[in-house]
C-alpha cells in the first residue's frame, strides 16, 4: 500500500493501470454517447483483457447499440492496444479514445461503425490524495477485484458516426465516461446511470456490489448525483446507509441516507442487450445492459422534509448482473 | 487537452462535507472523553493530568462536532443554499475556518509545551496535562490543516 502512495497512476483513474498486471486482470473504458433527439445511443467499451483463458489475451472494443439491443465484441491483438498512465488516451486497433475526442473505425459483420465524436466539457468526478475518486479511500487497497472510475459525470457532444449506411449527428447530444479495472466484476451487483434531465448538466451514477473484504464479502455502494456541478455522494464510505432496496421485473426501488439526506431512487427497467464483461477467467460473463432505462430521483433533507431535486433522467445505462439476491438480503 | 483545462469544477456539497467533518470531531471527542476519564483514575500523577486534560479537550471538541452536524443540517435545508454560488461562497468560508483554526492549533501546542516545562517542572500532573494539550494541538493542526487543503 505505501509503495501506492508514490505512484501518481492512483492518482489518475482515468489512466491505464495494467502496465504490471497478469492474469486475471481486465480494464475496460465506458464511453456512452447519446444523440440530439435519443433516438440514437450507444456505449462503446475500448478495453484489454490479460486472462490466459477463453482465447487468451487480447484487448476489444465493444459495442452497444442502446435503441436495438444489438450488442458486438470486435476482438483485437495485445499488440494492437496501447494506453498512457495518465490522462485518457487509449488506442485499440484503428479505434482511438482520448478526454476530448474518440475515433471509431469498426468492421464488423454484424456492424460497421465509423466517425469521430468529440467531448465538451467534461466533469470528472474529483480526484484529491485522500479521496482519489469514485472508490475514496478503498483505491488505495490492494487486490481488490474490481476497481471504479468515473472520468465524466456528463459532458456535450459533436461529431458524427456512420452506422451502417445511416449518418448520426451527436451535436448537442450528451455524454458520460467511466471505467472498471481489476480481476474480475462483481459476484453481483446492480448499476445505473443517467444524465438525461430536464436540466442539462444534471447527472446521476449508482452502484452496488458485493465487496470481498478480508475474507468475507459485504455490500458497498457509491452513488453520486451532480446538480449545478455540486456532487452529493452517497456511499459506504461516506457512512451512508442503504435503508431500502428491492427488485421487480419493472423497477429497481432504491433508498439510502446520510446525516443529511435522503436519496430515493427508482429506476424503470428495460429490454437489455448483452455485453461481455470480465470473470477470473475470461471475458465471457454476460452483462444484461440497456440504455433505456428511466431513473425517478428525489433529494430531499433528512430531518427537514425539504426537496432539494426531484426529476426524472431519461436514456438511463442500467446493469443487473450475477448474483444479487445477497445485495437485497442486506 | 488535460482534464483540468476541459472539465468544469465538479465539488463535492459543501453541507455533507461539513457534516462529515463535524461527525469526525465528534467521535474525536467522543474518544478523548472515555480515554481521558479512564486515564484521569489512573494512579500516576502525570497520567491523571493528561487524561483530564484529554477529557476536557474532548468534550470542547464533540461540542463544536455537535454544533457543526446541527448548522449543516440547518443549512442544508434551505434550498437557495445548494446553488453554485451559494456552495462556493460555503467553502470558503469553511476553508478560512480551517485555516484560522490551524494558528490556533500552533498556538495550543506552544501553549502546552510552555506549561509543560514551566508549572510542570514541579508537578507531574501539569506535565501530563501541558503534553495532553500538545496531543490534542497536534491532533487539530493535522485534522484541520489536511481538511482546509483537501476540501473539494
Amino acid at each position: 500500500m505505501i509503495s501506492r502512495l508514490f505512484n501518481p497512476r492512483w492518482l489518475h483513474p482515468e489512466g491505464y493501470h495494467g502496465g504490471d498486471k497478469r492474469s486475471p486482470y481486465f480494464e475496460g473504458w465506458y464511453f456512452k454517447i447519446v444523440d440530439r433527439t435519443a433516438h440514437h445511443r450507444y456505449a462503446i467499451i475500448p478495453g484489454i483483457s490479460l486472462s490466459t483463458a477463453g482465447g487468451g489475451p487480447h484487448s476489444f472494443v465493444q459495442v452497444l447499440d442502446g435503441v436495438s439491443g444489438q450488442a458486438i465484441y470486435q476482438r483485437y491483438g495485445v499488440d494492437d492496444f496501447a494506453a498512457d498512465e495518465v490522462g485518457v488516451n487509449v488506442r485499440v486497433g484503428p479505434n482511438v479514445f482520448t478526454w476530448d475526442r474518440m475515433h471509431i473505425e469498426l468492421d464488423s459483420s454484424d456492424l460497421r461503425l465509423h466517425g469521430d465524436v468529440r467531448f465538451l466539457g467534461a466533469r470528472p468526478w474529483p480526484v484529491t490524495p485522500t479521496s482519489p475518486g469514485i472508490m475514496d479511500w478503498y483505491t488505495w487497497v490492494p487486490r481488490m477485484e474490481c476497481y471504479h472510475g468515473v472520468l465524466s459525470l456528463d459532458h456535450g457532444l459533436s461529431g458524427t458516426l456512420t452506422a451502417g449506411d445511416t449518418s448520426i449527428d451527436f451535436a448537442e447530444g450528451r455524454g458520460y465516461v467511466e471505467k472498471d479495472w481489476g480481476q474480475s466484476f462483481p459476484s453481483g451487483w446492480i448499476w445505473m446511470q443517467t444524465n438525461h434531465f430536464a436540466i442539462a448538466g444534471i447527472s446521476l451514477t449508482a452502484s452496488i456490489a458485493m465487496i470481498p473484504w478480508i475474507g468475507r464479502a459485504f455490500p458497498g455502494f457509491i452513488v453520486g448525483l451532480l446538480l449545478d456541478d455540486t456532487l452529493y455522494r452517497f456511499a459506504t464510505y461516506t457512512g451512508a446507509t442503504t435503508t431500502h432496496l428491492s427488485l421487480t421485473e419493472e423497477v429497481v426501488t432504491w433508498r439510502m441516507q446520510d446525516a443529511l439526506y435522503i436519496l430515493d431512487i427508482v429506476a424503470h427497467r428495460a429490454d437489455a442487450g448483452k455485453l461481455r464483461g470480465p470473470s477470473r477467467h475470461d471475458m465471457g460473463r454476460p452483462v444484461p445492459e440497456t440504455l433505456g432505462a428511466r431513473v425517478d430521483v428525489t433529494l430531499r433533507t433528512r430531518f427537514g422534509d425539504t426537496i432539494i431535486y426531484s426529476g426524472t433522467g431519461a436514456c438511463a445505462g442500467m446493469e443487473i448482473g450475477g448474483d444479487i439476491a445477497p445485495l437485497l438480503r442486506s | 487537452m488535460r482534464r483540468t483545462e476541459q472539465g468544469h469544477g465538479v465539488h463535492a456539497d459543501i453541507w455533507q462535507e461539513q457534516a462529515r467533518l463535524a461527525r469526525r470531531l465528534l467521535r474525536w471527542g467522543a474518544l478523548n472523553v472515555a480515554t481521558g476519564i479512564a486515564l484521569a483514575l489512573h494512579p500516576a500523577g502525570w497520567w491523571r493530568g493528561f487524561g483530564a486534560q484529554a477529557a476536557g479537550w474532548g468534550v470542547i471538541n464533540a461540542g463544536i462536532g455537535l454544533f457543526g452536524l446541527r448548522g449543516a443540517r440547518s443549512k442544508a435545508d434551505q434550498p437557495q443554499n445548494h446553488t453554485r454560488s451559494k456552495q462556493r461562497e460555503a467553502l470558503r468560508s469553511l476553508r478560512k475556518i480551517l485555516l484560522i483554526n490551524s494558528a490556533l492549533d500552533v498556538g495550543y501546542i506552544a501553549g502546552g509545551l510552555a506549561v509543560a516545562r514551566t508549572k510542570g517542572r514541579e508537578s507531574d500532573i501539569w506535565r501530563g496535562s501541558g503534553w495532553s494539550i500538545v496531543v490534542q494541538g497536534g491532533f487539530l493542526l493535522l485534522f484541520d490543516l489536511i481538511h482546509a487543503l483537501l476540501l473539494t
